[in-house]
């Protein structure tokens, strides 16, 4: 990390690898860093987002890009003041069969390549599972032409690839939860994370925060919302905890069918099937990082175990787009009564009407909850709170 | 037998729903239905970037006296100047139980006047529109440089816009258009009023209404006509904008500064007829006060506050805020990248307040 600095006084200095810190870092910082730690590398990291970063990657991208595209190049040139001998920007497409990712994720490298000068070489492997050839060789193939670039000594990279591997899989199960504990906090038997303050003297409300890993956990680019939401008294749970299987049933239960969505019902499902209706299907939902967010949304859509659902998204992302009005879809489909606010945002810094916004969201949820049962002849206007902020 | 059997049954039933309703309302309104004390007055303060509007309700509810003026980018001067008008309204003896901010600069404003409650501005006109008649579905709030819509059903609101970063569909657009016009903003809904035919002008920002509006004058419209034309503009932006896929429905209560000019209501009234969302007129109701909304309603939450606790005593700092020396000043922290703006306010040479640092090492 960035504070060994004492490596520098080596003979011998280690080989120091930048790590933007943005987009997929959030997703697979685990596995990078203690991968490249065990072949001996120094992972440099980028400072947290910050009024700096934001400024010059604003400056450095075309306006189309994405909020957090733009924050990416900002890391970038924030690593290139950190004297690395390499930047870490993978090509990748998608881990999974017939899933992709953002395709700027597989840009991201060539774009750096022909717009910055004095970059360092990128290690940037392509590895895409829709694509026939890329299975486990083509995976032992990148990990050893990155090894060969630390360590002469194939075992080590051996190691450091299972090393990576092991502590992925650790970090995934830290992030997110069981369906037990999910219960158990739908239930406010457990905290997920930071105590909400008590607000009037209320018991807290209870909301998903739904939003991409590298927006919910950048302070600066979510605005901090964390930490407003804690202050208002809203007990949070985030897309990234919600328990991956679950996720993985709502996801298989969207289909398109002549341009029109269909949602089946869960138990529907056969367990067997699950597999074949994946690699069968053509209309499968194949973004794979939209999962967790539709997948979420589904959930407490249709289960009214929480006050509301808070979806936050950085302008102007397009597989959002697309999730977005799957969400919104389901919600009237089943007629749902929980109250659902879209924030997107941008490269600004006044906050005040974000805070508003989040006022106002949290009020109306209370006042719901304040009234009791309403009757079910009412309809409730779910799904439709659409807000537009950039 | 039958007959008897049947009657009172279908009369408890009624009562049932009427009361369910009632109690509804009732716990809905626990924000606005307390105890009667009428010797009890309060204030609310709501700074906007345009206007300051401050009112004083009494201990039912019902309007006292209110002060509209222009913000002018002077929020702390506004408040102070709006406060001194207030005084020389209901005299400096004038006892006042429980101060509420809201508005864009509610949290300057909580500080200066020493507010028991600081809300929103969506919060604060909910309550106050639902005070005023608890049967509407929609809030549409036109004000100076921001609008907002907000739905209501069975008396909660249950959904909200607010306009995003253009100010086209709101009153400074027609304040502009009206200055290279060179008519008073005042007299721009008579003049609409006058004319019978709308000249289309494009309005989803200002540059292109103007070239637009400079084209039909040069073609010969008359002015009437480009008035009227004007305010159609702002009504179909601020319905295409704000109002995008929003249930709107009657009774709809329109508010904020802009609903003082009779051309825009007109334009309103047609517009949401000629789209099937209300039938009759009378379906948009303006309010008596309805340039001061946000000040009441934050005068009710104020109350509200005071009543559920009331041993509490009121914060306000008194009728002597406009002789008080209220300072800002705003610095850049250069601790660390972020860069914060850093704002602080200073009460005769006291430091009260200082915001804007993302990692709270200014906090006072």
């Amino acid at each position: 990390m960035s504070e060994k600095n004492s490596t520098k006084q080596h003979k011998k200095r280690k080989k120091r690898v930048g790590f933007p810190r943005a987009l997929l870092y959030y997703y697979f910082k685990a596995m990078w860093e203690s991968f490249f730690e065990a072949l001996g590398a120094e992972v440099i990291l980028s400072s947290p987002t910050n009024k700096v970063t934001k400024d010059r990657g604003v400056l450095e991208t075309l306006d189309d890009e994405c909020y957090s595209t733009k924050l990416f190049h900002g890391h970038v040139l924030d690593l290139l003041d950190k004297e690395i001998d390499y930047i870490f920007v993978p090509r990748f497409a998608s881990r999974k069969k017939r899933e992709v990712a953002c395709p700027k994720f597989v840009a991201l490298a060539d774009i750096l390549k022909y717009t910055k000068d004095n970059l360092p070489p990128i290690i940037g492997p392509h590895y895409s599972t829709s694509r026939e050839k890329h299975g486990f060789w083509r995976l032992v193939k990148i990990i050893f032409e990155i090894g060969f670039k630390f360590t002469k000594n194939p075992l080590r990279i051996i190691y450091a690839a299972l090393k990576a591997r092991k502590d992925h899989k650790t970090a995934m199960k830290n992030v997110s939860i069981d369906e037990e504990a999910l219960k158990k906090w739908e239930n406010s038997e457990i905290l997920l994370n930071d105590a909400p303050a008590i607000v009037d003297g209320e018991k807290p409300l209870k909301v998903a925060l739904i939003g991409h890993t590298y927006v919910l956990n950048d302070s600066f680019a979510s605005l901090d919302v964390r930490q407003r939401l804690q202050k208002l008294g809203v007990d949070i749970i985030t897309s990234e905890q919600m328990p991956r299987k679950l996720l993985e049933r709502q996801i298989l239960r969207l289909s398109m069918v002549n341009y029109g969505l269909e949602f089946s019902e869960p138990e529907k499902l056969p367990k067997k099937q699950l597999e074949k209706h994946l690699f069968g299907r053509n209309d499968y939902f194949y973004f794979e990082f939209e999962h967790e967010i539709v997948g979420t949304a589904m959930h407490f859509l249709e289960n009214k175990s929480i006050d509301g659902i808070l979806m936050l998204v950085n302008f102007i992302c397009g597989p959002v787009s697309v999730s977005m009005e799957y969400a919104k879809l389901f919600a009237k489909k089943i007629k749902s009564e929980t109250p659902i606010i879209i924030l997107s945002l941008d490269a600004h810094t006044g906050e005040a009407g974000f805070q508003t916004r989040l006022e106002a969201f949290s009020d109306i949820l209370r006042m719901k909850k304040s009234t009791g049962t309403i009757p079910k002849s009412v309809k409730m206007v779910s799904g439709s709170i659409f807000e537009s902020w950039s | 037998m039958t007959e008897n059997c049947e009657c009172p049954n279908e009369e408890r039933k009624t009562s049932i729903e009427t009361l369910s309703k009632e109690e509804m309302l009732e716990s809905i309104h626990e924000e606005i239905a307390l105890e009667v004390s009428l010797d009890k007055y309060y204030l609310g303060v709501d700074v906007g970037s345009i206007s300051t509007n401050l009112a004083i309700i009494d201990g039912q509810k019902n309007f006292v006296e209110s002060v509209y003026i222009r913000t002018e980018g002077r929020p702390i001067q506004s408040i102070q100047y709006g406060i001194t008008l207030l005084k020389e309204k209901v005299g400096e003896n004038f006892q006042i139980s429980g101060v509420g901010a809201t508005g864009s600069a509610r949290q300057l404003t909580g500080l200066v006047v020493g507010a028991d409650i600081v809300r929103n501005e969506i919060t604060a006109h909910s309550l106050a529109s639902l005070n005023e008649n608890p049967e509407i579905q929609t809030i549409i709030e036109i004000g100076g440089q921001d609008s907002k819509i907000i739905i209501i059903r069975n008396g909660l609101p249950v959904d909200f816009a607010m306009n995003t970063v253009c100010a086209a569909g709101t009153g400074s657009f027609l304040d502009q258009q009206a200055n290279r016009l060179e008519i008073p903003i005042e007299e721009f809904g008579d003049l609409a009023l006058k004319s019978d035919n709308a000249v289309a002008i494009a309005g989803r920002c200002t540059v292109f209404a103007e070239s637009d509006m400079i084209h039909k004058q040069q073609l010969g419209h008359s002015v009437e006509d480009i008035v009227r034309g004007l305010s159609e503009a702002l009504v179909r932006n601020y319905l295409n904008n704000v109002g995008k896929g929003k249930e709107i429905t009657g009774p709809i209560m329109f508010q904020g500064g802009v609903a003082a000019n009779v051309g825009i209501r007109d334009a309103l009234r047609r517009s949401l007829i000629k789209q099937n969302k209300i039938k009759h007129e009378d379906d948009i109701i303006i309010p008596e006060h309805y340039d001061v909304m946000g000040a009441i309603g934050a005068a009710m939450l104020a109350m509200n506050k005071i009543v559920k606790n009331p041993e509490r005593e009121t914060k306000f700092v008194g009728w002597q805020i406009p002789d008080i020396n209220y300072q800002t000043k705003g610095f850049e922290c250069k601790g660390c990248p972020n860069i914060c703006e850093i704002i602080e306010v200073i009460m005769e040479d006291k430091v009260i307040a200082r915001w804007g640092s993302k990692c709270g090492k200014w906090d006072v």
